[in-house]
């Protein structure tokens, strides 16, 4: 019987793909743990619940090359200061809200979800809010951002409109407090340039 | 990345792996049809590829790493029909080509 | 038939009726950005949404294990384990199916609590059904798994085709359970999320369409099993070795650390290299066979699979993954483009093949073939391209207007929307969606009386 040599040998490709695999599967663990610490709440990445009492910023940092978010002085929401524990269960909430009403199936959030909507990285820092404070009578932006989303419709401004949800206001806050705290986490500069060029350029 | 860069280096990148297609397409066919034209038709397309590869060295905002990657994967696109197809025949011998 | 056969032929009925109720909600979802007023205040965008990519989800899943059923007794020669649990599950599958779609059409949208996630919608991309049709999903999984590895051991046999898809259950089951959390930090709900639609769509699917192309191989064309199992590792070993990094061109701004960029994008451009080799593969069969073929329809979709895969998830991908390119064309149209592309070329075209495989040995024909099927090839063909290609011009006056040019705020995004490029492609978008549908009203028909209509002479056998 003639020999069969290595290469026309199934069991020569087995185990080169258990190897391959083997060895990617704890490259991918190690960074895992090691992307896990940096976007758990508080770690590189993600900053804590209670920068919903800061003023967040997006600006240019030339060390990275990239735009990544500030976090300033006070500002807080809703004339409130949350706690951290108020906080967490605030974001909390608007979560739990955002899934509820399948936003991710309308918009993105870090750019993930669906494209009929914007994205809402950094809505929170959208210029557009300022105009909204007028249409909805509020004085703040986060009155602003709350009206509209308890009557996206009343408010319209555009030909294709967001629906009513029926958000309470207390769903409706929690989704401002969620963009608010969201558009502080470090995106690694997605998306460029916000708020900071415009088509009208 | 400049907006006029953004179209032209994902055109320039989805180019080459397309005429890495077309290359590899028309190499099989030529190998199997035993046609020498056809094989050079697929080598034609892979000197296209190269001109692209060139553009986007020469032209394109990416950093230096990123575009020594996409000449070693260009190298690669070159390899993998014939190493293929060398594996295809060694491993079907009744089904060598007639 | 073993009667796991018959059971596959009812999941792969299932698979093309639910194909044709992702093909509705495609059409309409594609139609909102026609008409914004369309069913406003009645079913939203993000309903239809849902509706088109959980069908897709759901009749490429039924595919799979359809195919499964079928082949799984002929390679042990012995009836399937727990066969009778999962005859009962399939209605119980279908029932629920139903049910998710009743909700998500009458109900949409349930309270932002416990009772709305169990219940209603979970809101979350591609596993939006409720957590109680999720433990079903995974029951169903569970009891598939069952019958796999317990037909195994009743027959105290392994082949390399079993062996691989045995191994590949293990994390296509466990990464589902990421269908139930609801992490409030949407950094780690985006981290783990992408291990199950990556790590599925991207790794443990391919080894599953591997293993099922395995088995079609050997039936379609005589290929010896020791070529197929070869053939099958070096895939595993190519599509695995890039795609498990390559997870990381999903992780460059979800907020993960910033060496993403380098590795996700490193491992995610390799990706397109194995799916060459595929298409040498299949240049190398289809000509040593001289396009000679007992079953003509399976053979030209399981080429369309090879071509398709390579175009539509290789090239469309290689455009857009390095991060210098995503950062502008993440979350846009050019996303959508890549996505149908992908997901035609790598997984629908090699299920439609196993259909006509399948319904070969049902109709008993010794030859297949017809000009029905040729209808239906070019209308769903012609149409994905035509919707991909529109899309990808949508896509790219989107990625330079919003982002590009516009820095993605509100206004930015609107000036992408109502720039003609992009509201042209998305007319050629619908009109091709509408030429897709067609393809698929043609290829219900065909495999509904394809075998039947003429009566086939052993005379007509090719080889």
């Amino acid at each position: 019987m003639a020999k069969v040599s290595q290469i026309e040998d199934p069991q020569f490709w087995r185990a080169g793909a258990i190897s391959i695999v083997l060895v990617m599967m704890v490259v991918l663990v190690m960074l895992t743990v090691d992307s896990l610490a940096a976007i758990t709440v508080g770690g590189s990445h993600v900053p804590p619940f209670s920068v919903i009492n800061q003023k967040i910023g997006y600006k240019f940092d030339s060390s990275r090359g990239i735009d990544i978010p500030t976090i300033g002085e006070k500002e807080l929401l809703y004339q409130h200061e949350y706690t951290p524990v108020e906080a967490e269960a605030l974001i909390d909430k608007g979560k739990l809200v955002i899934q509820s009403r399948a936003c991710m199936d309308c918009h993105t959030f870090f750019g993930n979800g669906a494209y009929y909507g914007p994205d809402l990285t950094k809505a929170w820092l959208d210029p557009a809010w300022e105009g909204w404070k007028g249409i909805t009578g509020a004085e703040t932006r986060a009155e602003a951002m709350t009206r509209f989303l308890m009557d996206p419709v009343k408010y319209r401004t555009w030909g294709r409109a967001m629906p009513n949800l029926h958000l309470s206001r207390e769903e409706a806050m929690a989704i401002v407090a969620y963009l608010k705290w969201i558009a502080a986490v470090d995106t690694n500069g997605f998306p460029q340039n916000f708020g900071q060029i415009s088509v009208n350029q | 990345m400049m907006k006029l860069n953004l179209l032209e280096t994902a055109l320039l990148l989805g180019g080459i792996a397309f005429l890495a297609g077309c290359y590899g397409l028309l190499y099989g066919v030529g190998r199997l049809a035993q046609r020498q034209s056809i094989m050079l038709a697929g080598f034609a397309c892979y000197a296209f590829l190269c001109m692209l590869v060139a553009v986007i060295v020469s032209t394109t905002p990416l950093a230096g790493p990123w575009k020594a990657i996409v000449v070693v994967f260009a190298l690669g696109f070159l390899g993998i029909p014939p190493v293929t197809w060398r594996f295809l025949e060694r491993t079907h011998p009744h089904r060598r080509r007639s | 038939m073993y009667r796991s056969q018959q059971l596959a032929l009812k999941y792969l009925a299932a698979a093309i009726v639910i194909f044709g109720a992702m093909v509705v909600a495609g059409l309409m979802s594609a139609y909102y950005y026609i008409n914004p007023d369309f069913l406003f205040g009645l079913l939203h965008f993000n309903i239809s949404k849902i509706l088109h990519i959980d069908t897709l989800v759901i009749w490429l899943l039924l595919g799979f294990i359809g195919a499964v059923y079928w082949y799984f007794p002929e390679e042990f020669g012995i009836e399937l384990v727990g066969i009778k649990a999962a005859e009962v599950l399939f209605y119980v599958l279908c029932a629920a199916i139903a049910v998710v779609t009743l909700v998500f059409v009458f109900i949409q949208y349930g309270p932002s609590d416990g009772v709305g996630m169990w219940l209603v919608n979970q809101g979350r991309k591609y596993v939006e059904a409720p957590r109680w049709a999720a433990i079903g999903i995974v029951v169903v999984m569970l009891v598939f798994a069952y019958n796999i590895i317990g037909t195994a051991i009743r027959a105290r046999k392994i082949t390399g085709i079993t062996g691989v898809l045995i191994v590949d259950l293990v994390p296509l089951i466990l990464l589902y359970l990421d269908a139930f959390p609801a992490a409030k930090n949407m950094s780690v709900d985006l981290f783990w999320w992408w291990w199950l639609v990556h790590m599925w769509v991207e790794a443990t699917w391919e080894v599953l369409i591997g293993c099922i192309m395995a088995w079609a191989l050997m039936d379609l064309l005589g290929t010896s099993r020791r070529i197929v199992e070869a053939w099958l590792y070096i895939e595993v070993a190519l599509v695995l070795g890039t795609g498990i990094l390559g997870l990381g061109h999903h992780y460059f701004w979800i907020g993960t650390p910033q060496y993403w960029l380098a590795i996700g994008g490193f491992f995610s451009a390799l990706e397109p290299l194995p799916l060459l080799g595929m298409v040498i593969h299949a240049i190398y069969d289809a000509g040593t066979h001289h396009m000679k073929t007992t079953n003509r329809p399976a053979f030209y979709w399981m080429l369309a699979e090879a071509f398709g895969n390579f175009i539509g998830a290789g090239v469309w991908g290689f455009m857009m993954t390095l991060p210098q390119v995503n950062l502008y064309s993440h979350g846009t149209q050019w996303t959508v483009s890549h996505g149908h592309f992908a997901f035609w070329g790598a997984y629908a075209c090699g299920v439609i093949s196993v259909c006509y495989l399948v319904l070969q040995k049902v109709r008993g024909s010794a030859f297949l073939d017809g000009i029905t099927w040729r209808w239906a090839f070019a209308g769903l063909n012609v149409g994905l391209v035509g919707m991909v290609g529109a899309l990808l011009i949508s896509g790219f006056a989107q990625a330079f207007i919003e982002r590009a040019q516009g820095g993605s705020t509100l206004e930015a995004f609107i000036a992408g929307q109502e720039n003609f490029w992009f509201l042209d492609g998305m007319y050629a978008r619908f009109a091709f969606g509408l030429v897709f549908a067609a393809g698929y009203a043609v290829l219900a028909y065909d495999l509904l009386t394809i075998g039947r209509r003429v009566p086939v002479h052993a005379a007509a056998v090719a080889e």
